[in-house]
């Protein structure tokens, strides 16, 4: 039989916040016997792509809200992210040269690399000034 | 909580479970200060961490460019992670057990 949940949440721009969104979230699929390697991969998009929005997308000092929709399906697990920052495209973000030695590595840009390695679809829009994002995983 | 050990020569990390962004901004510089003065080899003990953000991953190159010529060990590391690291390449620069 076809399931779906979904949980809806809603944060500020506040990196303060993500803590708690993250236990939420994780309790949401530990509930419903997620695997291990779906629940990390969640807890990395999250982690990746607000802490890029909250620390980089916003140029002034107002809060902002923030809403994640996670639902999970007996296939996959679908996260939409939706914020009023600046618009941005994660999958626009230049790919980190890999190949570079460690003392030539530049320091950031692996985390977005790292999403969208791991996902297996990505989507972005920009609609009514606002940034929507939909991020799969697959269960199995 | 960040605890350092000296253990068979080697200046050993034990780090808290989640090494997201916020954990990593509050160890990096106390991490950063006590390696770039280590003389021994350092090896970060992930027992118990089920998740790193890339921050962590930024962690270990800012470690390894400090550590001279010894490389940078990471032990116990799980699936996910070890997945993370290869995904990053650094599964090859860096020790991984």
């Amino acid at each position: 039989m076809y399931q779906a949940d979904t949980l809806r949440l809603s944060i500020q721009n506040e990196l303060a916040d993500l803590t708690s969104l993250q236990d939420t979230v994780h309790d949401f699929l530990e509930r419903r016997a997620a695997q291990a390697e779906v629940i990390y991969n969640v807890r990395l998009t999250l982690e990746e792509i607000l802490t890029n929005t909250i620390k980089f997308g916003y140029m002034d000092e107002l809060p902002h809200p923030i809403t994640v929709n996670l639902t999970l399906t007996n296939e996959e697990a679908i996260l939409i992210i939706e914020d009023d920052a600046a618009a941005f495209d994660p999958q626009t973000a230049p790919k980190p040269d890999l190949a570079l030695p460690v003392e030539l590595r530049p320091i950031g840009g692996l985390g977005l690399y790292l999403v969208r390695s791991l996902a297996s679809r990505m989507c972005y829009q920009r609609r009514d000034d606002k940034n929507i994002l939909e991020v799969r995983f697959p269960r199995s | 909580m960040l605890q350092s050990i000296q253990k068979d020569g080697n200046l050993v990390f034990q780090f808290s479970a989640h090494l997201d962004s916020m954990e990593c901004s509050r160890i990096e510089e106390e991490v950063a200060q006590m390696t770039r003065t280590a003389s021994q080899p350092v090896v970060f003990d992930l027992t118990g961490v089920d998740f790193v953000a890339s921050a962590f991953l930024r962690l270990c190159i800012m470690v390894q460019r400090n550590a001279g010529g010894n490389p940078l060990t990471l032990v116990n590391v799980g699936p996910p992670i070890k997945k993370v690291f290869k995904i990053s390449g650094l599964d090859t620069l860096l020790v991984l057990r």
